[in-house]
């Protein structure tokens, strides 16, 4: 055995310590399916636009096999897409469609501000804190996954907020 | 016409390996510890500042936009003397934008009283043809009702974007016509302090809540590096 190796499992398990730290705080809602795909920690800032919310939550890949997230849906939007926020060549602050985003094997995805969320646009009703709303994830192996998203005061979720920043540094 | 609406193509993403997307979730706690500008690039922030230093500073864009009540606003003229921030963005962003918006609000009414608590945000909002002065109102009613929308023409709002040299405003056609399309705009939070200039430059996403707390009441006093 190469003395590599021993290292490798001892940085995985470190990597697995910091995934479970992070969705140790706030709500937590999560859906398994056979795929081995769960979704955690969902919940939506109360919307600033009345017409449109975006949804942060974690992705887990629990099997021993990649899967890949190919669509999304609420039956609270007109519309549901995976984005990605990013910032472009010039500096700009811009939203890129993702489709066929890769899950990999035993893996945790954050859906955060900065980063990916789903965004629903044209929400169909009106969302007030502590709503819980139904965002199903469709994954290609694993089929179409459901979460129920609470809706929560901004800056108090537990993923890429202040109250998540806090509790990053209580570790 | 000088908004730049270069087909924007609804580019699909396929790109991250497997390995990279394993980091970036592992890595989600500690980055968000070591989400503070790089440091290195700006010797004041090793002083305790977020942002960067502009120097020779950032003057005001000499443009009139409209307020939420639609009326004219001569942005040089109504701001004079006035701790002011200008903050580019557009209402239907789910994302940066109201982040940002909500994480000064909080930012503010930590501060409570006295210098720093005083700042005025100002909001363009860019995407012109659904950034209208009642949505304006709306949007930013539900985040703090005393933050002041402006608007204009897609020109005034050019300008005042070129003047701050931020990269040019893109907007995607709404080729389906289903009201979903992608705006592009700079990032930047622009601090004009008493003297009407911005010493500073904050990137809107890279700010915490507390380094506003540490930075608003020192712009407010006078103090930028």
């Amino acid at each position: 055995m190469t003395p590599t190796r021993p290292l490798l499992v001892a940085l995985l398990i470190v990597g697995a310590a910091l995934v479970a730290g992070c969705g140790s705080e706030g709500p937590s809602t999560t859906a398994t399916a056979d795929g081995g795909i769960r979704i955690s920690d969902a919940t939506i800032d109360w919307p600033a636009n009345p017409e449109v919310g975006a949804v942060r939550l974690l992705v887990h890949n629990d099997g021993p096999r990649a899967d890949e997230l190919v669509g999304a849906s609420s039956d609270v939007a007109t519309s549901t897409m995976v984005h990605r926020s990013v910032t472009d060549a010039q500096g700009r602050a811009r939203m890129e469609m993702v489709s066929g985003l890769e899950i990999p094997a035993r893996s945790t995805v954050t859906f955060e501000p900065g980063g990916l969320h789903v965004m629903l646009n044209g929400l169909t009703r009106e969302l007030e804190v502590g709503d819980r709303v139904e965002v199903t994830m469709i994954f290609r192996d694993a089929g179409p996954v459901s979460a129920t998203a609470t809706v929560v005061e901004p800056g108090t979720a537990s993923l890429g907020g202040d109250a998540a920043e806090e509790a990053a540094h209580d570790h | 016409m000088t908004t730049d609406r270069t087909a924007l193509s609804r580019r699909a993403f396929l790109g991250l390996t497997a390995s990279g997307l394993a980091v970036a979730g592992l890595g989600a706690c500690s980055l968000q510890q070591a989400a503070s500008p790089d440091e290195s690039k700006d010797p004041s922030a090793s002083a305790g500042w977020a942002g960067q230093l502009i120097d020779p500073p950032m003057t005001k864009p000499d443009v009139t936009f409209t307020t939420m009540d639609g009326e004219e606003f001569p942005f040089v003229e109504r701001t004079a003397g006035t701790f002011s921030m200008l903050f580019f963005g557009y209402t239907n962003c789910p994302d940066v934008c109201p982040v940002f918006l909500r994480t000064i609000s909080r930012s503010i009414q930590a501060i409570g009283s006295g210098p720093g608590s005083d700042v005025q945000v100002y909001f363009v909002g860019v995407d012109v043809a659904r950034d209208t002065p009642e949505q304006l109102k709306t949007y930013l009613g539900r985040i703090d009702p005393s933050f002041i929308g402006l608007t204009g023409s897609e020109d005034v709002i050019a300008a005042a974007n070129a003047h701050l040299k931020m990269p040019p405003i893109t907007i995607e056609d709404d080729v389906d016509g289903d009201g979903v399309y992608e705006v592009g705009h700079g990032k930047q939070a622009w601090p004009f302090t008493r003297d009407d200039v911005a010493h500073r430059m904050y990137p809107s996403d890279e700010v915490r809540q507390q380094q506003w707390v540490r930075d608003l009441p020192k712009l407010s006093k006078g103090e930028y590096r």
